[in-house]
């Protein structure tokens, strides 16, 4: 918050770039060890003359990436789309609307969160094969619509919005989904931005339950397909890597686009 | 106010068609596999679920291949391929509880007890009577594998032997002509090869490794249901075993070398001979082209022996068209589609009448057909993956110096598994 | 008045039902249902089979030493890796979310390993670590002989410790990040007029008011912790070892259902960790008790 050079403040900016040093380190190793020929793996020097993106051709030209990549795409989509809606809308409730029940719901909350999933992952896959949604976008999808972690964020976040807004709405004549729409969302962006990331790249990267549900390749998504494929190539990180780094540039993107909504000031100038 | 809620209406309706657009394909492509049941007056169409794994893409593409030539022969047979991703057991158990399970599907040796045991498999027996299929062409040790009380539930569809890999030109450097043949020798002839950044062999610590030691001195982990982990003869071969990485200091873990695993160690050179199956011929020629290799039977203890690894094809006891799923597995296990395995070289043969073919075709892998005879097909019963561990955490304790002898982490294993 | 709160009431239920009604058709059925196998000798492969055991399976597994093994391993990850998680979460947000110069990169390098697979994850350490990798290498220039990581008994669950908190720390920090956004800046420009220097607004404005955030992140990363299982999975193939070293409870309760079919077993194991993440979660929110208000 101080713009003068400090001590402190060199301190601190040589800490973060230390620490970028061990987050990106390994990744800027994957993308280098992506790029090596399967020939030069086993050497720890980059050969930069010998690098090649033979890898990722080979990727996207042997497998239907393009489907799963579109399957992955979809899925994680209209899962944070309902996420987002159902998420915000039952935190609002859990944090702000008194009615009888809630400490209960709420409870229920963290309790759900708190059981192996690997435990109900069977029951699950019976009750949709029940429903026909096996191997379907349906399947993949509305089971997941809402989530308990985000749900316990999102109260979280709405905790630490001053009532006297939503007091004078109701002052106005505001009914509680015209607070939640008007007032409270807007001033949630960087609430709704971290679901956003969180939820997106948790659908985005999740594994085990896509591949139980799915069964033919039409319908992989990229971590089922990618998977298919490291089960295969296991002995080459080259191309393990580059698979890797397919899967994880539209994760990143997804960040880089809602990480500017933590940009101080915009949810709170006004308020007070 | 209103803007909200239509938005909100809006945004419920498009999930709702692209969800129902999108799986329409789907449902289509899931009423198609259903209908063939129900028109069981039609018999021409039949589609089958078959059940793999796939672990590398030539093993994807002979089943392919061999599925191309089922066609030709049974063209009202239609047979779809579900290649499991992740965990196939876990996968073939929720599909079973569910009853979407693949009518034909892949049984690993490890496992196969357990389902067989549970009732969820088609015995086979009738079938191969029916059908006249010649059973006895199979290599015994391995149709053994699939049998349980007294009935088959599967057939082979081709098995790995383990061998002993060599270094052609370490073994030439340290004038050794010979690879070893016993216990005796292979101590001494890894002390020769044994040099600053080299190890003499590469031994994991694991029971699908050191139990072909075990066999070779007469002991054995699990006899008629029951666990015999600490029998003395296995603890003087895990002693042996663990003796040439610990005392002797001829061996090593891949992880000790650093590597991810004994294929590794061999291919960089870090190693100059390794106990492996056949999986490491594409591997090696992938990884090291230009290494000179030779293969070798195992060394013997007391006696010759070696493990082996098969997978086989099983019914699934709930498949609505066994007979065409028996035409299925009999095609796959038969002498035509086993051809391919031979010609792919992948694995070997099922069948002892095309054990001439693999060996005339590849001489230099003759060790792998030698072990058959002699091999230990790598399961334990229902004990299955409990014993294996189990077994597995004693040589580990007696490699990290965790355990004073090879004979205390057996008992050790032993009470693990009896509770 | 009483008009008004039927219709809060009505309105609290409205906003929760979606979640009401996805979590009863998804959740809750095969929870019960799981709840009851608990108390049963029951395999999927045979359900015809299953036969009711009370609390036999409860019982075995208190006598159980891979349990009880599985469950010191749990504790010993989930202290080292919550407590780091926190505090590294927190200093990285407040340098994230600081005037610090490339800002938006720093936010990106740090959050990049929370994104990567797991598997990947794996792989990219399993080299760095392994017995002649790079870790060894710089350490062995200092005159330090570094142990097999993954593959000792000493330094495996470690290994999986730094492991995890290296690929999950972004998430918190994103959290702490979106919590400081919600502190209004008058605050600390008003802090700074009464002369506040930087130390005193940390812990008089900064701290108090990210408290429902830290309750947050204290839970669910307990919660996370106490359910690890990629991580150790992927390193030890899934069979936890060496010797158990890496066996954590969801690991365990994984192979009792999935590779020896034990499912009643498995079941039963999950819901004693459930009970254990439960009492630790009410007695969190005993000491936050005042976080609502």
């Amino acid at each position: 918050m101080t713009k003068n050079k400090s001590p402190l403040s060199i301190v601190v900016f040589i800490f973060a770039c230390l620490y970028a040093v061990i987050t990106l380190g390994p990744y800027v190793w994957s993308i280098l060890t992506s790029l090596k020929p399967t020939s030069e793996l086993n050497s720890m020097l980059v050969n930069f003359s010998t690098l090649t993106t033979e890898n990722y051709r080979m990727i996207l030209s042997e497998f239907p990436f393009l489907r799963w990549f579109i399957n992955s795409a979809f899925v994680a989509l209209v899962v944070t789309l309902g996420n987002i809606l159902f998420n915000s809308m039952a935190g609002y409730a859990l944090a702000r609307i008194r009615f009888p029940g809630r400490e209960f719901i709420f409870m229920i909350v963290l309790g759900l969160m708190m059981v192996p999933g690997q435990i109900v992952m069977i029951p699950m896959y019976i009750l949709l094969s029940k429903l026909g949604w096996v191997n379907t976008y349906y399947g993949l999808t509305i089971p997941f619509l809402t989530s308990c972690f985000n749900i316990f964020l999102m109260r979280q976040f709405f905790l630490t919005i001053p009532k006297e807004l939503e007091e004078a709405a109701t002052m106005d004549g505001l009914s509680r989904f015209g607070i939640f729409f008007r007032i409270v969302l807007p001033l949630s962006k960087p609430a709704l931005a971290t679901q956003f990331i969180f939820s997106f790249t948790g659908n985005w990267n999740s594994f085990l339950w896509p591949s139980l549900l799915t069964s033919s390749e039409s319908m992989y998504t990229l971590t089922v397909g990618l998977n298919s494929f490291y089960g295969q190539y296991y002995q080459y990180w080259n191309q393990v890597l580059a698979g890797t780094i397919i899967l994880t540039l539209p994760t990143i993107i997804v960040f880089i686009i809602f990480q500017r909504y933590f940009i101080r000031g915009i949810s709170t100038t006004g308020l007070k | 106010m209103k803007r909200f809620y239509g938005v909100l209406l809006i945004m419920v309706m498009l999930i709702g068609t692209i969800l129902s657009g999108c799986s329409t394909g789907n449902q289509n492509a899931q009423e198609q596999t259903n209908q063939p049941a129900e028109q069981e007056t039609a018999p021409e169409a039949v589609t089958l679920k078959l059940g793999i794994w796939s672990s590398s893409p030539a093993e994807k593409k002979i089943v392919e291949d061999q599925l191309a030539l089922f066609k030709e022969k049974y063209p009202n047979i239609t047979v779809e391929i579900e290649t499991i991703v992740g965990d196939y057991m876990q996968k073939l158990q929720a599909e079973m509880a569910a009853n979407t399970a693949p009518d034909v599907f892949y049984l690993d040796s490890m496992p196969a007890p357990q389902l067989m045991d549970a009732g969820v498999l088609e015995p086979l027996d009738e079938y191969v009577t029916k059908n006249s299929v010649d059973i006895e062409d199979f290599q015994p040790q391995l149709l053994d594998a699939f049998r349980w009380n007294g009935k088959l539930y599967g057939i082979p569809k081709d098995f790995n032997t383990l061998v002993l890999f060599y270094n052609k030109k370490m073994f030439e450097d340290a004038n050794i002509a010979q690879p070893p043949t016993n216990w005796g020798e292979l101590r001494s002839v890894a002390q020769k090869l044994t040099k600053d950044s080299v190890k003499g062999i590469v031994l994991s610590s694991d029971v699908a490794r050191f139990d072909a030691f075990i066999h070779q001195n007469g002991g054995y982990l699990f006899k008629d249901g029951q666990a015999a982990l600490n029998l003395p003869q296995n603890a003087e071969a895990l002693d042996y075993y663990t003796g040439l990485i610990v005392k002797d200091k001829v061996a090593d873990t891949p992880q000790n070398i650093g590597v991810g695993w004994n294929g590794d160690a061999f291919a960089e050179g870090k190693a100059a001979m390794a106990i492996e199956g056949g999986w490491m011929i594409p591997f090696l020629k992938d990884k090291s082209p230009d290494l000179q290799y030779g293969m070798a039977e195992l060394p013997a203890g007391k006696q010759k022996a070696t493990m082996s690894f098969t997978v086989a094809y099983a019914m699934n006891q709930k498949s609505q068209h066994k007979d065409e799923a028996f035409a299925l597995l009999s095609f796959l296990t038969g002498r035509e589609a086993q051809q391919i395995v031979v010609d792919s070289g992948l694995a070997m043969p099922s069948r002892i009448s095309l054990f001439d073919a693999y060996k005339e075709k590849y001489p230099e892998r003759a060790a792998f057909i030698e072990g058959a005879d002699y091999s230990v097909p790598y399961q334990y019963g229902l004990l299955g993956t409990n014993l294996q561990k189990a077994a597995n955490n004693a040589s580990d304790a007696v490699i990290m110096g965790q355990a004073k002898s090879a004979q205390e982490a057996l008992d050790a294993a032993q009470k693990e598994v009896a509770q | 008045m009483r008009k008004r709160y039927i219709l809060e009431v009505i309105d609290g239920y409205l906003f929760l039902l979606p979640f009401i009604i996805s979590v009863a058709v998804f959740l809750i059925g095969p929870l019960i249902y799981a709840f009851f196998l608990s108390f049963q000798n029951f395999s999927f492969l045979t359900p015809q089979k299953a036969q009711w055991v009370g609390l036999k399976n409860y019982l075995d597994l208190l006598h159980d030493p891979v349990f009880i093994k599985a469950l010191s391993n749990t504790a010993i990850y989930a202290v080292g890796v919550v407590v780091i998680e926190l505090i590294l979460g927190l200093i990285l947000a407040l340098i994230a979310n600081s005037n610090i110069r490339g800002k938006t990169f720093f936010r990106v390098a740090y959050y990049i390993p929370t994104v990567t697979s797991t598997v990947a994850v794996s792989v990219i350490f399993l080299y760095l670590f392994k017995a002649d990798g790079l870790v060894n290498n710089i350490l062995s220039r200092f005159g330090i002989q570094g142990p097999v990581w993954f593959n000792s008994v000493r330094f495996a669950l470690p290994s999986i410790m730094m492991m995890a908190i290296w690929s999950s720390v972004g998430t918190y920090m994103v959290i702490y990040l979106a919590g400081l956004q919600d502190i209004p800046v008058e605050l600390y420009e008003a802090a700074e007029v009464d002369g506040a220097n930087e130390y005193q607004r940390f812990w008089s404005i900064t701290l108090p008011l990210l408290r429902p955030v830290i309750f947050f992140n204290l839970v669910v990363s307990i919660i996370g912790a106490l359910q690890v299982f990629d991580q150790a999975y992927v390193v030890s193939r899934g069979n936890g070892g060496p010797l158990n070293a890496t066996m954590t409870v969801v690991l365990y309760i994984y192979n009792k259902a999935f590779s020896e079919f034990d499912m009643g077993y498995a079941s039963a194991a999950a819901f004693i960790l459930f009970i254990i993440i439960m009492a630790l979660t009410i007695i969190q929110r005993m000491i936050f008790k005042d976080e609502t208000n």
